[in-house]
């Protein structure tokens, strides 16, 4: 997992709750790192130990504090970081979301080393697309709602998320596909 | 740089191919007038048809180039790509120039040269107005992702120095503290040292040296169990296990003053409370046992006055009565009542006889403790007396319902006073039965046996032949400290009993007959008391009284 998704958790936690509910959490979760250095690749373990211990530290249902941390990545984390890019990725919601693919295909050519998700757009419509999330991560839907939640606000759009297909639960194959009407 | 057409196969390209291909692109004729351009640069300058491409650009890099067809097809053809900036905007475009021979005209491919997203912002492009197989979105990534990671490991620096500096005050503190814990460690009249596992010092304070007699510097990287004869000591089961350890030495380091010096033996443990290392903190108690010793003297002493007190009073009392009774006697005689018909003067020999008994009793007690008793040495079978005292309807204050006799076979023939033992043997079991007061199911067994030789090699008793009597109760059992103390003759745990003369009327005699006594107790478990006894070895008919 990127060093930006940890270093969003960070953020977001000291942030919003103090240096003292990080140190906690990092501790709940037996993680060492001090700092996470947004372009290098740590054990998804570190991430999952994380957003569980979170999630019993600040009282809040994992499944919510995934969508907060997903519209905290994109609103701070990114924008503090890749604010060019990802303003670049596209002028309004639609033309990001379409961009959306290609700028993780780039994303896997410039670190080999990291494996990004995966996203295709299908169904392309004036005011809608369906949004095909296809990673062997399991458990991260809500992270991506989160997300989209967040490219919204920066676009200054409404916008209604409904996942309406699911990877296969038993091999976990196929992608989760998001409908997104804005 | 330019292209041999003729030795390529060429391929008719229309203008919506040309222009995805290359979407910046400007064609211009021999005129520098702008003829066409592509859609993305549109974006940035819509107005540019038939414009002067001269008035629009100038060659920035490399440096001093005039924007010229002939000399950039002729004298420049060496260089590979130039810069041209956009005198009216912030556009710059990398461009290669090319000729096209078809149509006689020139062309300029090339791409808005930026090194960050925000400038491509800057100039209202996305990536998507890039070609598809132009690399610029890529450089871009590229760089804003190294652009992040170094002020990620900015920040990591700054995190960095932030530990660095808790550190070096870590550090200071440390110093602060171990120059005061030296203060400290130099103030106090103990002698504290550190050794490793093995015993070799490491850390010491001036006060061993005050202590011991040993200069300070001979410590050093020097082991304490030479310094002390201490050969063995961290073998100790207390210390293995992490517990305390004290001991004594006896100080003759200091020629002048040999010293005794209590030594406390402390492991230090880390985190796992694995024993890493020993602190050892030394304390002179010369002094405090002296104090011991002379104040325990003055208590002697003032026993010893309570107790001439009460003898000196018991005595008087007796010497009164009699005095009183032959004053009575001689009242009666002066009266002429020789015949003694009524039995007065009877009874009062009687009283003078009984009080005389008493204080001959007191002062058999004294000289029993001194050692001096006079004795009227017989044989006695030791089995029968013990059988006969358990037996008798005396020592009303002993349940002997408790005492279980488990008395050798063989007669066991001791050479003693025959009023002495019992009296011995009644002694131990009331201190016994005051031990049993409060134990649930408190028992005395009382046995008797040839002495084993270890036993006696252990009491270091010399000859061999002696009668063991073992009297082991269940009782409350007596506390360490107090155990070599209860031979003192004024020493007793019991409250306001006068005095304890007991067990050193035991002691003094069994030692007047040659034998020995010892006492074993654990607190809270029992005591058992051993009397060693000189079997006799004067064994003939007429010395038995049984």
């Amino acid at each position: 997992m990127y060093g930006m998704v940890n270093k969003a958790i960070q953020q977001m936690v000291t942030r919003d709750h103090g240096e003292d509910a990080w140190e906690a959490i990092k501790n709940a979760a037996n993680v060492k790192e001090d700092l996470f250095l947004s372009n290098t690749s740590y054990p998804d373990s570190i991430t999952y130990d994380l957003v569980d211990a979170s999630s019993k530290y600040l009282n809040i249902d994992a499944e919510l504090i995934l969508i907060e941390f997903g519209k905290f990545w994109v609103l701070v984390t990114a924008m503090e970081g890749y604010g060019g890019l990802m303003r670049a990725g596209g002028n309004n919601l639609k033309e990001f979301l379409l961009n959306l693919p290609n700028f993780h295909t780039r994303v896997s050519m410039v670190f080999p080393e990291l494996i990004p998700p995966t996203f295709e757009v299908h169904n392309i419509a004036v005011n809608s697309l369906d949004l095909h999330y296809i990673t062997h991560r399991p458990g991260l839907q809500n992270f991506v709602v989160g997300l989209i939640k967040g490219l919204s606000t920066m676009y200054e759009v409404e916008t209604e998320i409904t996942l309406i297909a699911n990877r296969d639960p038993d091999t976990g194959k196929g992608p989760d596909v998001f409908r997104i009407v804005w | 740089m330019t292209t041999d057409y003729n030795q390529s196969q060429g391929v008719a390209i229309n203008n919506i191919l040309f222009n995805k291909l290359f979407p910046f692109h400007v064609l211009f004729d021999k005129s520098y007038s702008i003829i066409s351009s592509g859609v993305s640069l549109l974006k940035v300058m819509p107005d540019i048809y038939q414009k002067d491409i001269r008035e629009l650009f100038e060659v920035v890099l490399p440096k001093n180039i005039e924007l010229n067809v002939d000399k950039i097809f002729d004298d420049y053809k060496n260089i590979d790509f130039y810069i041209l900036k956009n005198k009216s905007s912030l556009l710059q475009m990398r461009v290669i120039f090319e000729y096209i021979p078809e149509d006689d005209i020139y062309a300029i491919i090339g791409i808005p040269w930026v090194t960050s997203a925000e400038e491509l912002k800057d100039l209202k492009l996305d990536l998507s107005d890039f070609s598809s197989h132009d690399s610029m979105g890529d450089m871009l990534m590229a760089l804003q992702l190294q652009k992040q990671t170094f002020s990620d490991l900015q920040e990591y620096g700054v995190m960095l120095d932030k530990k660095k500096t808790q550190l070096e005050e870590a550090v200071k503190l440390l110093d602060t503290s171990e120059k005061s814990l030296q203060t400290l460690l130099d103030s106090t009249c103990l002698g504290i040292l550190m050794t490793d596992l093995n015993g070799n010092i490491n850390i010491w304070n001036e006060g061993v040296q005050n202590i011991t007699g040993i200069k300070i510097d001979d410590y050093d990287k020097k082991n304490l169990c030479d310094l002390f004869q201490l050969e063995g000591i961290y073998d100790n089961q207390n210390l293995i296990s992490g517990q305390r350890y004290e001991t004594k030495i006896i100080n003759t380091n200091d020629k002048v003053n040999e010293n005794i010096i209590k030594l406390t033996i402390s492991p230090i443990t880390d985190l796992n409370n694995s024993v890493k290392s020993y602190c050892h903190v030394f304390r002179d108690i010369t002094n405090e046992l002296k104090l011991e010793s002379i104040m325990r003297e003055n208590e002697k002493s003032m026993a010893v006055s309570l107790l001439t007190g009460q003898i000196a009073h018991q005595i008087n009392d007796l010497l009164q009565g009699i005095h009183t009774n032959v004053d009575e006697a001689i009242d009666y005689i002066a009266a002429d009542l020789v015949k003694d018909e009524t039995g007065s003067i009877k009874t009062i020999l009687k009283n003078i006889d009984e009080q005389s008994t008493l204080i001959s009793k007191i002062t058999n007690s004294m000289l029993s403790f001194s050692g001096q008793q006079y004795l009227s040495k017989k044989n006695y079978d030791i089995n029968e007396l013990i059988y006969n005292v358990i037996h008798q309807d005396d020592y009303q204050d002993i349940d002997k319902s408790i005492i279980t006799l488990n008395l050798s076979h063989l007669p066991l023939i001791m050479e003693g006073d025959k009023k002495a033992f019992p009296t011995c043997l009644i002694n131990i079991l009331k201190n016994s039965s005051e031990a049993l007061v409060n134990t649930k199911s408190p028992s005395i067994k009382i046995d008797t046996y040839v002495a084993l030789e270890q036993e006696l090699i252990d009491e270091d008793i010399k000859t061999s032949d002696y009668i063991c009597i073992r009297i082991k109760d269940n009782g409350k059992g007596i506390k360490t400290d107090n155990l070599n103390l209860i031979f003192d003759p004024f020493y007793t745990t019991k409250i306001k009993t006068t005095q304890g003369m007991g067990l050193s009327f035991v002691q003094g005699y069994i030692r007047q007959i040659g034998g020995h006594l010892r006492v074993n107790s654990s607190y809270g478990l029992g005591t058992t008391v051993y009397f060693y006894i000189p079997l006799s070895t004067n064994i003939n008919q007429n010395t038995f009284d049984l």
